[in-house]
């Protein structure tokens, strides 16, 4: 069940990144607050930045390197490194300001205290992309971010602070199915050559100032095929793009979070590759305009894999489990799917290699009865554990056709799991209590 | 496993009985039950299996998004509703009401409960099924006109057949967004909408959702591209927010926080002034420049105050109705010290309204719980004014109490 519960601690925790904004700090008062003023100034055009986002984010007071995420770790520690995160969220001071036409902003009710003073603007590198750059540059985490402007504010008192913003490398081009006809939707994102830099965590909230400014980093294929990537720091990358090819998302009487979670997306690498060791990295230049940059997904050489999850009891079909197949020669390649309510399961779009199968979070359950509150149900409706299995694992190699007949039989485990009702971190039962209070550490 | 029926199929959909779906079959097999099964999930019967195929290209669509939905009098029972009680965890494609398709464009929805569904398919760049019956409705197609566009399923308890829905590919609106000296307007929500009012569907078909992807962002050299569009008359509009502010901003003594600026194609302010770009199902006009200069634009800001000795305003909102559009209503938040601001006003006539209150505004989720039991009602305040050429500034606003309690 461990990975289960983790992975969708981080869908609600980036569900709710909104409401965290709101309760990571603690309510401003008018007084013993300051004032920040100053101008966005568009560094390749000396231009004032227009309606840009300006983010004053609390210098933390320690800073942590981000602990590397561990699949194999103890549901314990993945909990504990998870409410850590999350605590050292809570205690972001962050006050965000916008500027006018003129580039000037004024940022009002800001707690004491020294601040980095971040631009966020479409195209320019993002407030996330220089501490990553940072990081990955080996900048000392326990000084001050070389580079990024600090202001000192205190009570009662207006401070000063200009802001350059600078312009960022752009990639851009065309993805296609392997007859040539553009794939639409397909969510491009790019990963640095050498591998993902995390910033600590006290510097996640930073995340949320993409989302703010238009989606920084990210694009999506449009009907044409056409995806552009701006405001990357410069570095060696490998354009990503990822295909939602399982069950559609959506909230409300269609969702269901495991089984979501379950049909992971299928990720291809450019120029058409499945693994990134085989994607052609590409260099960006400072503010350069890289384009054409075609990527091709080509589907016709993969393969289905499919079986039946079973007690080991009484042979009948489980009718809730995970079934994910690990690319034994590639950590970051698995492919996933839930299995059906008799048991069944079909993994889609397997290139060949050899896999180990993994069999997790296999219950046997039952719908919960329906809840006499009208209020709607975020999660749709529940289910109850009647039984809980061990996990269950063999090995499965995929050549040059669809393989079947993998079937699992998976031994009573003697601890029936309850799944947790996510639906309380929303306060669904008490609309009068703030659902997540952050910044509190757990008692 | 009991097969399905297709007893209705209008429109677009064709009717296939009992068409095998290679490569679906094996998640449909009978569970081999051996010993008392534990779990009671429920196996539903019935499932609707597909095709969607683009009509341009006559392409499958690939990963395209399917959903069942109810055709209902209720409008609020949408989405299979039925479907959720009996789901089980389902395989690839299939539980619930909807499923993507595959590589070849056919899906599988399974444990679908017994009852009539429209079969609706959504693509980008394609034509969503409620957009198309809006733009024929208001073309000035009769409801029976319009019932026979939609395609519909009959699922019953042990039927058996299969649909294939057939996409239009929609109009384009593409081009570039820039600011008065020529430089890219980046990051700004773009949108467009009908330029007619939209009268409403006829039951049950205004119960149809579909994803009408009307709205984008410009990326970092101002290009924006909204497509899927049914033929018509579209107002293309940019939202630019002047005040998306969170954190010690909210609710405080700053300057508050306007609402967001409208600006229509080519360049007005008001959407009575807005030039229509008119679009056929299938066309691209991806030539458009559309300028925003906020220059002329004033600032209308003042104090409100209280006639109650020690009652002091420290929250409310202060909004202007424009007089030849009433679409036209900017506003602004009173901050703690009584203050309000309403930027980017257009130089024109307006009724200035001023509702203001006692009790403060903590913003978002922390001021769900603020209540006083001292707080004081105020009259609602109404006066005309004037914007030409400059700001108005220093406007002095006394509020009446309404009634005491």
């Amino acid at each position: 069940m461990h990975t289960l519960i983790t992975r969708r601690l981080f869908v609600v925790a980036s569900l709710s990144l909104s409401s965290l904004g709101l309760y990571g700090q603690q309510p401003a008062s008018a007084t013993g607050t300051g004032t920040v003023t100053g101008h966005v100034t568009c560094g390749d055009t000396q231009r004032p930045a227009r309606f840009a986002t300006v983010v004053l984010f609390g210098v933390p007071a320690e800073v942590t390197a981000t602990p590397k995420a561990d699949p194999d770790a103890s549901e314990e520690a993945q909990m504990a490194a998870m409410t850590a995160a999350l605590n050292s969220i809570g205690k972001t001071n962050m006050v965000q300001a916008q500027t006018g036409t003129d580039g000037a902003y004024v940022a009002t009710d800001v707690p004491p205290g020294d601040y980095y003073v971040f631009g966020a603007e479409a195209g320019y590198v993002s407030p996330l992309n220089q501490v990553e750059a940072l990081v990955g540059a080996g900048a000392d985490l326990k000084k001050p971010l070389p580079g990024v402007q600090v202001v000192h504010v205190v009570a009662e008192h207006q401070s000063m602070a200009d802001v350059t913003i600078e312009r960022g490398a752009a990639v851009s081009g065309v993805i296609s199915w392997d007859d040539g006809s553009p794939v639409s939707g397909a969510i491009f994102t790019v990963v640095p050559a050498k591998g993902e830099v995390k910033p600590p965590a006290q510097f996640g909230m930073l995340a949320i100032v993409n989302m703010l400014s238009g989606g920084i980093g990210a694009s999506i294929s449009d009907d044409q095929g056409h995806y552009r990537i701006s405001g990357l720091a410069q570095g060696d990358y490998v354009v990503s793009a990822k295909i939602q090819v399982g069950q559609p998302m959506g909230l409300g009487a269609g969702m269901n979070l495991a089984k979501m979670m379950a049909n992971t997306p299928l990720e291809v690498y450019a120029p058409a590759a499945f693994h990134k060791s085989d994607a052609k990295a590409v260099t960006l230049t400072a503010a350069q305009d890289l384009r054409d940059q075609a990527v091709t997904l080509n589907l016709g050489g993969l393969h289905s894999v499919s079986g039946r999850v079973a007690s080991a009891v009484d042979h009948h079909g489980i009718n809730s489990a995970t079934v994910k197949l690990q690319d034994t020669s590639d950590k970051d390649f698995a492919r996933s799917a839930p299995v059906d309510a008799a048991g069944n399961f079909t993994v889609m779009y397997v290139p060949a290699g050899t896999y180990t199968m993994k069999v997790t979070d296999a219950e046997d359950t039952e719908p919960k009865p329906k809840n006499d509150k009208s209020k709607p149900n975020l999660f749709g409706p529940g289910t109850k554990t009647l039984r809980s299995y061990a996990d269950g694992k063999q090995s499965v190699v995929v050549l040059d056709s669809d393989v079947t007949g993998q079937n699992v039989e998976l031994a009573v485990d003697k601890n029936t799991k309850e799944t947790p009702d996510f639906s309380k971190l929303f306060g669904g039962d008490d609309d009068d209590k703030p659902a997540v209070k952050l910044g509190t550490p757990p008692q | 496993m009991s097969g399905l029926q297709l007893l209705a199929l209008r429109g677009l959909l064709t009717m296939v009985g009992g068409l095998a779906v290679p490569g679906w079959s094996q998640q449909q097999t009978a569970p081999v039950l051996q010993g008392p099964p534990v779990a009671p999930a429920a196996v539903s019967g019935s499932s609707v299996t597909g095709t969607v195929i683009f009509a341009d290209t006559q392409h499958a669509a690939r990963f395209a998004q399917v959903t069942l939905q109810a055709v209902a009098s209720d409008a609020r029972l949408v989405a299979a509703s039925d479907a959720r009680q009996d789901r089980g965890p389902g395989g690839f494609g299939g539980g619930g009401s909807s499923a993507r398709t595959g590589l070849d464009g056919t899906f599988t929805i399974s444990n679908v409960a017994p009852g009539d569904y429209y079969v609706v398919a959504t693509a980008p760049g394609y034509i969503s099924e409620r957009s198309l019956l809006q733009a024929e409705l208001t073309a000035g197609a009769t409801a029976a006109d319009l019932a026979m566009q939609i395609p519909t399923v009959h699922v019953s308890a042990d039927g058996s057949g299969s649909a294939t829905v057939t996409l239009q590919r929609g109009g384009a609106i593409a081009g570039k967004l820039q600011w008065e000296d020529g430089s890219a307007a980046a990051g700004v929500q773009i949108s467009v909408d009908p330029a007619l009012p939209q009268p409403p569907l006829p039951q049950p078909l205004s119960s149809i959702r579909g994803f009408s992807g009307n709205a984008a962002v410009t990326d970092d050299r101002g290009a924006f591209r909204i497509t899927g569009l049914a033929g018509g008359d579209y107002l293309l509009q940019a939202v630019i927010n002047p005040g998306v502010a969170f954190g010690g901003g909210f609710g405080g003594r700053g300057p508050g926080y306007s609402t967001p600026v409208h600006v229509y194609a080519p360049g007005v302010f008001r959407k009575v002034e807005a030039k229509p770009i008119s679009v056929r199902a299938g066309d691209e006009r991806d030539d458009l420049r559309m300028v925003i200069d906020l220059r002329g634009l004033h600032t209308v800001s003042g104090h409100v105050s209280s006639a109650v000795a020690g009652a002091n305003i420290v929250s409310g909102r202060a909004s202007l109705t424009d007089s030849s559009d009433t679409s036209l209503q900017p506003s602004g938040t009173i901050n703690a010290n009584g203050d309000f601001a309403i930027s980017y006003v257009p130089a024109g006539t307006y009724t200035l309204n001023v509702q203001g209150s006692t009790v403060a505004n903590n913003g978002g989720y922390r001021g769900r719980n603020s209540s006083s039991s001292s707080s004081t009602t105020f009259k609602p305040y109404s006066q005309t004014l004037s914007v030409s050429d400059t700001d108005v500034t220093g406007l002095g606003i006394n509020l009446v109490v309404a009634s005491s309690q």
